[in-house]
């Protein structure tokens, strides 16, 4: 890290405007910096997990500044606890409008989840039942998301392993109408989309059929493992550690087919590999988006 | 809304404690799939306790660290998101095992590897430089007081604690004597966190400079802590070292 730390802004520097990214991008890790730096290819942009940069300084801080010089910033919330029960929690929403503030992202998103039960914050996207009741609360904890950090956020459709018994709709319903009622804009996860259709019986093909992909403003793809369920059935865990699937760039490919070129985010959070192999997967989505760069979909020129 | 409150209250019961049996609102009663929720919530947890004490872990071994970081996450798990300030009490906890009574410094390397995370995430700011110093006289240099750099900490310890963190946070051999004292002092000046140890005197000196005390009374301190105190090697020490980031020359606070 030593060679490529800047040095301490002494006053605010206005920061570069960036177009929207048409073009893949990568999560960034601090351990790949150096080879980032030293890529003479460029990626589209960074993703960066909020809570990792919610520290007072130091060196994560230093190094997303670094980051923020050459390349869009994309930040994504995974701990906003946006479909629990309880009120969003007012000190991280804080320190979320700070970092907004602070590195002028291209794109700000969070998930359809909840993190935070009572005062125990478990660190995993856990899943929520479809009903009105609940509905309500996330269009509530959205408005209060977007008007405090003043931007359009993105939500995330998630990967789930149960379903709840008393659902009232389903999820591209709930979905749909958190948009609708929030105008909030769409992540969509097609790694997600795929787990959760394996692990629930459902053609992805009819879910992404069904999404309103009008709205979606960024991909995500990562990587699966592979388990089995309760009757031996294969169970699939959103584990992010390991290549995209085959079956998850067939299903990216449709997506970009009727939606034209989109910024698209490799996530890669455990056992990340050397920037390489990371970047070799953000060039394959690329080859894809570039087959349809002639498609732009008109609703992307708002994203961001 | 009683229907929703019992659906994540009840799912939430069961993230951390294995005795729970799932929720009955998860459709089809399904323990393997509801376990991976536990296995995700467990081993995330887990696994940012191993990110906070590495030194810790290396000293007490994978499985070993593993079976009391399970049995901490499911006693007291995270009240914020941020993980990196997880584990605060994990020092007390570690001090707190019967079965670790034959290794004593276990809890201060723990606080040095906590105070390290403190260090490495603490506000940026300036440190006092040579030249403010040079240029005063002998009764101001008594007079004057220091605000400590954000990153700055100190710890004591009746053990090698720098010893045995230093040698834990990479690949050292073991510490053959970890029960002598030892005085660390932690600073940041730009964004590598330094862990010195110091002498005992410059310990009790700038413990007393952080509290706000004149250099004169401070002074004081460091020679009742320890007759051989050398102030002037103090001084250039917390310079070059960054421990503050600026002076002030009133006479009282």
């Amino acid at each position: 890290m030593r060679a490529t730390r800047p040095p301490q802004a002494v006053q605010p520097l206005r920061l570069p405007i960036f177009p929207t990214p048409l073009k893949s991008g990568a999560g960034f890790k601090p351990e790949h910096l150096d080879a980032i730096l030293a890529d003479s290819r460029k990626v589209g942009f960074f993703e960066v997990h909020a809570e990792n940069y919610m520290g007072e300084g130091g060196a994560p801080l230093a190094m997303l500044e670094r980051l923020r010089a050459d390349y869009p910033i994309f930040l994504h919330g995974v701990a906003m606890s946006i479909g629990g029960e309880g009120p969003l929690d007012r000190e991280h929403l804080a320190r979320f409008k700070r970092l907004v503030r602070r590195y002028e992202p291209q794109v700000v998103s969070e998930h359809l989840a909840w993190s935070t039960h009572d005062t125990a914050f478990y660190n995993d996207l856990l899943p929520v039942p479809y009903t009105r009741a609940v509905l309500k609360r996330v269009v509530r904890h959205i408005d209060e998301v977007q008007h405090t950090l003043g931007r359009t956020l993105l939500l995330e459709n998630p990967s789930t392993y149960v379903t709840f018994n008393d659902c009232e709709m389903g999820e591209i319903e709930f979905i749909r109408e958190v948009a609708r009622r929030t105008g909030c804009g769409l992540l969509l996860d097609v790694n997600n989309v795929f787990v959760s259709a394996t692990n629930h019986g459902f053609s992805p093909e009819s879910y992404l059929a069904d999404f309103p992909l009008h709205l979606v403003c960024e991909i995500h793809l990562a990587g699966h493992a592979t388990e089995a369920d309760d009757e031996g059935k294969p169970l699939l865990i959103d584990a992010h550690d390991r290549p995209v699937s085959s079956e998850v760039w067939a299903l990216y490919g449709q997506v970009i087919a009727t939606l034209g070129p989109t910024p698209t985010l490799i996530e890669w959070d455990n056992d990340v590999p050397e920037w390489a192999v990371l970047k070799a997967e953000a060039d394959a989505a690329d080859a894809i988006l570039a087959a349809h760069a002639t498609d732009a979909h008109p609703d992307l020129r708002h994203a961001g | 809304m009683p229907v929703e409150r019992s659906v994540e209250a009840a799912f939430a019961a069961g993230l951390l404690d294995p005795s729970v049996s799932v929720p009955v609102q998860v459709k089809g009663q399904t323990p393997r799939r509801y376990a991976v929720y536990r296995n995700n919530v467990t081993v995330g947890l887990v696994r940012a306790l191993e990110a906070n004490f590495p030194a810790i872990r290396r000293l007490l071994g994978e499985a070993y660290f593993a079976g009391l970081a399970r049995q901490f996450v499911q006693d007291y798990p995270p009240r914020s998101p941020l993980l990196f300030h997880y584990g605060a009490n994990f020092p007390a906890h570690l001090a707190a095992q019967d079965d670790l009574a034959a290794y004593p410094y276990l809890a201060d390397v723990a606080r040095l590897e906590q105070l390290w995370r403190q260090a490495y995430h603490a506000a940026d700011a300036p440190t006092l430089a040579p030249e403010e110093l040079a240029g005063l006289d002998e009764a101001a240099m008594a007079d004057l007081r220091l605000t400590p750099h954000p990153a700055f900490a100190l710890l004591a310890s009746p053990y090698a604690v720098h010893a045995i963190f230093t040698a834990n946070r990479a690949a050292g051999a073991a510490v053959a004597d970890p029960a002598r004292p030892e005085w660390v002092m932690l600073t940041r000046p730009r964004f590598d966190v330094i862990v010195k140890p110091i002498p005992k005197g410059a310990h009790g000196f700038f413990s007393a400079l952080a509290s706000g005390v004149t250099l004169a009374e401070a002074a004081e301190q460091g020679f009742a802590c320890d007759d051989s105190f050398d102030l002037a090697a103090a001084i250039r020490l917390m310079v070059e070292a960054g421990a503050f980031q600026s002076l002030s020359l009133r006479a009282t606070p």
